[in-house]
């Protein structure tokens, strides 16, 4: 079994990001589960998705010790919270959030060894554990520093059981590191890559490095993980392409990039947003209502009772609207039709809301999607 | 730590039980086990009448088997030479047990309660396991008779560190700790609490030790202790057997809490940590060395986390970067996450 495991705050400004990695994980073929690790605020409340299942943990940034801002903080700390919680066992593939997947990774690792991508700016040198003297401080909180370290980074491939025994230390480690380290841009951007590194090391879990992700610069396509935190650059050097600027589901220029990895990316994200603007993605999905689930109406609210869940699912007009719509037969697009006649709303907002509320539904277990051919 | 002298005798005990078994075993005149015996023997009616169940666990050959007796099968006892001991009641929870155990008349009928209990394997890296009872082997000469509220008691026979919070092996641990309190502390019911001080004590069980069932606090006094976590290391290959922590059901009658006899057995793995609520009734099951070394002892560092009255900003913990003294605005109302 492999876990494709991201993290990501629910943010929803930044929902695209894990919209963009679910339909590339649904497209790729990708076995087994996707899990989207979600920081929350007590009181929030988690985004849906379609096919991901999201996994509220505490939110790590700011860390909640040191009050530092620093988003590597979530990912171990959301590792070792939902491992405790769950125990699920099988390999976990890690991803950051920025990232898409253009071919399935079917890999599956036993414990002790992981595979991961190599780190070409691990900083090495004369200090513990062969880095810069710079990393002396570490010294005053590991035992044996003679270690030597993999140079690796996600994405990567780790047995969970590995991944319960370091996700602790690499969260402890991150926030040391921060706090003492310094580099040319004040506190250590890679602390949480470093902090990994160290763990994994003490725990004694071997790394083959393998060329499992590339980000947008590099020419190759053969990765299967493209990052995209770096922008994309036409073969000029100009910005053709940036992921804190984009304004989904806008049309983008895959034709603009240079060709590579980059190239590829715009290509997923402009296929993605052509369906999404046009609806397609709706045509493809047909609502199934769960067995069990029971239906009451409570003045001008529907309330859901689903088999297992604690509380009941509480409907307003619109998402009762939408789940009267549920009976079987229609697709999403289908709901979307009949909305448009019974209502005068623009149509991108009847399926917006058709969308956000198929997800809740979903994640509220009282209807799954059919992808129809 | 118990250590057999040229002056301590070996009893040799002849066990007659219903249905004519007899067991013959011998028993060194200092074990515990050997009052156990009797004490539990002459109270066997007063403790069937109570429904309980009375079980003497006995060692056998040096220590590398036991074996378990129903008292209440037990017909008769001969000792040679003959055992003369000033009986004592049954060894109750020490320290914090409340002082009536008689049935309370009218009472409600109780309510049994499985107190949570989190294991967690593979605590520390493996250099920190090792350097962990390396150190424990160096410090041999500070380790003193483990005591209860500063005195010796029967219920209690290990050897403790006294003054071991704030040293370097007790912050790395509780730096580790507080990477996991969250997870921990939701795992056993608690809401998000301020952290006054992690309290660490440092002991080492040989040969007869045990520490007999108890709570770390009992709610009635001014104790903050809110969660204990026991950490086990000790010398590989494992130099002894026994040694198990006990976990006592509880019997709620409304509010006074009694320990119930049915509990959860958990094993001391090297590099394992154990958390539960302080206010748990637990026991440390008598432990055998046959070798009696030192350096084959059960070593653990129990870590205390306490509650704050009044929250500390400023308040540092482990290595001194990590502020707990006030609750992180990422923990309030952790439990409505799920």
């Amino acid at each position: 079994m492999i876990y494709t495991v991201f993290t990501r705050p629910s943010d929803p400004s930044r929902q695209w990001h894990a919209d963009l990695l679910e339909s590339s994980w649904q497209r790729a073929q990708q076995p087994g589960e996707l899990v989207r690790l979600t920081p929350t605020a007590a009181g929030g409340s988690a985004p849906a998705h379609d096919k991901a299942t999201v996994v509220p943990t505490l939110a790590w940034n700011p860390h909640p010790y040191t009050g530092d801002q620093y988003e590597g903080y979530d990912m171990p700390a959301s590792l070792l919270e939902w491992l405790f919680r769950t125990g699920v066992e099988g390999t976990v593939l890690i991803l950051d959030s920025r990232s898409i997947l253009t071919k399935a990774i079917t890999d599956e690792v036993e414990p002790g060894t992981a595979v991961a991508t190599p780190w070409p700016e691990f900083p090495s040198g004369e200090g513990p554990f062969g880095l810069a003297m710079s990393y002396k401080f570490v010294e005053c909180y590991c035992v044996n520093r003679t270690l030597a370290l993999a140079p690796v980074q996600p994405p990567l491939l780790m047995h969970s059981s590995d991944l319960r025994k370091i996700a602790p230390r690499w969260a402890e480690l991150t926030a040391l590191i921060r706090a003492d380290g310094q580099d040319t841009h004040g506190k250590p951007a890679d602390a949480d890559r470093l902090a990994y590194c160290i763990a994994a090391a003490e725990y004694r879990v071997r790394h083959d490095a393998r060329a499992l992700g590339t980000d947008t610069s590099d020419e190759s396509t053969d990765a299967p993980v493209i990052g995209y935190r770096r922008p994309v650059e036409s073969p000029r050097g100009e910005i053709v392409w940036d992921d804190h600027t984009y304004e989904p589901w806008s049309e983008v220029y895959p034709e603009k990039a240079a060709p590579g990895a980059g190239r590829v990316l715009l290509s997923h994200l402009n296929e993605m947003a052509t369906r999404i603007q046009s609806g397609a993605d709706l045509a493809a999905k047909r609502p199934l209502r769960k067995g069990g689930v029971r239906e009451a109406r409570v003045l001008d609210e529907t309330q859901l009772e689903v088999p297992g869940y604690r509380d009941f699912v509480t409907l307003n007009a619109s998402a009762a609207a939408i789940w009267d719509l549920c009976d079987g037969e229609r697709n999403l697009a289908g709901i979307v039709e009949e909305l448009e006649r019974r209502f005068d709303a623009p149509t991108e907002t009847l399926r917006d809301a058709v969308r956000s509320t198929a997800r809740e539904l979903v994640a509220a277990g009282a209807i799954e999607l059919e992808e129809s051919v | 730590m118990s250590e057999e002298t040229p002056a301590t005798r070996v009893i040799d005990l002849r066990i007659r039980t219903i249905g004519g078994h007899e067991y013959v075993l011998p028993l060194p005149e200092d074990r515990p086990e050997l009052r156990q015996l009797f004490t539990a023997f002459v109270n066997r009616a007063a403790m069937a009448s109570q429904g309980k169940p009375n079980l003497v666990e006995l060692p056998l050959e040096g220590g590398e088997a036991a074996c378990t007796i129903a008292v209440d099968q037990i017909v008769s006892i001969e000792s040679s030479p003959p055992v003369l001991l000033q009986l004592e009641q049954p060894v109750e929870a020490a320290a914090a047990q409340p002082a009536a155990q008689q049935p309370v008349e009218h009472a409600p009928a109780p309510t049994l309660r499985r107190p949570e209990v989190v294991v967690i394997d593979d605590f520390l890296g493996v250099d920190e396991n090792t350097d962990m009872v390396a150190y424990a082997l160096r410090e041999r000469d500070r380790f003193e008779p483990g005591t209860v509220e500063g005195k010796a008691h029967p219920a209690r026979h290990n050897s403790v560190v006294m003054n071991f919070t704030h040293s370097a092996h007790s912050n790395l641990l509780v730096n580790r700790l507080l990477i996991w309190f969250p997870t921990v502390a939701r795992a056993l019911g608690h809401e998000a609490f301020p952290l006054k001080a992690i309290e660490s004590q440092l002991t080492a069980s040989n040969d007869g030790d045990f520490y007999g069932a108890h709570m770390d606090t009992d709610g009635s006094k001014p104790d903050d202790r809110v969660i204990a976590c026991v950490y086990y290391f000790f010398r590989e290959p494992r130099g002894f057997s026994g040694g198990d922590l006990r976990v006592y059901d509880t019997l709620d009658y409304g509010g006074e809490i009694r320990r119930a006899e049915s509990f959860q057995s958990i094993q001391p793995v090297n590099n394992r940590l154990v958390a539960f609520t302080a206010r748990t009734f637990h026991e440390l099951r008598p432990i055998r060395c046959p070798s009696k070394a030192f350096e084959d002892s059960r070593f653990a560092m129990t870590n205390w986390i306490h509650r704050a009255d009044n929250p500390d900003p400023a308040a540092r913990f482990g290595w001194g970067h990590f502020h707990a003294g006030t609750i992180p605005r990422a923990f309030q109302g952790w439990s409505s996450l799920r």
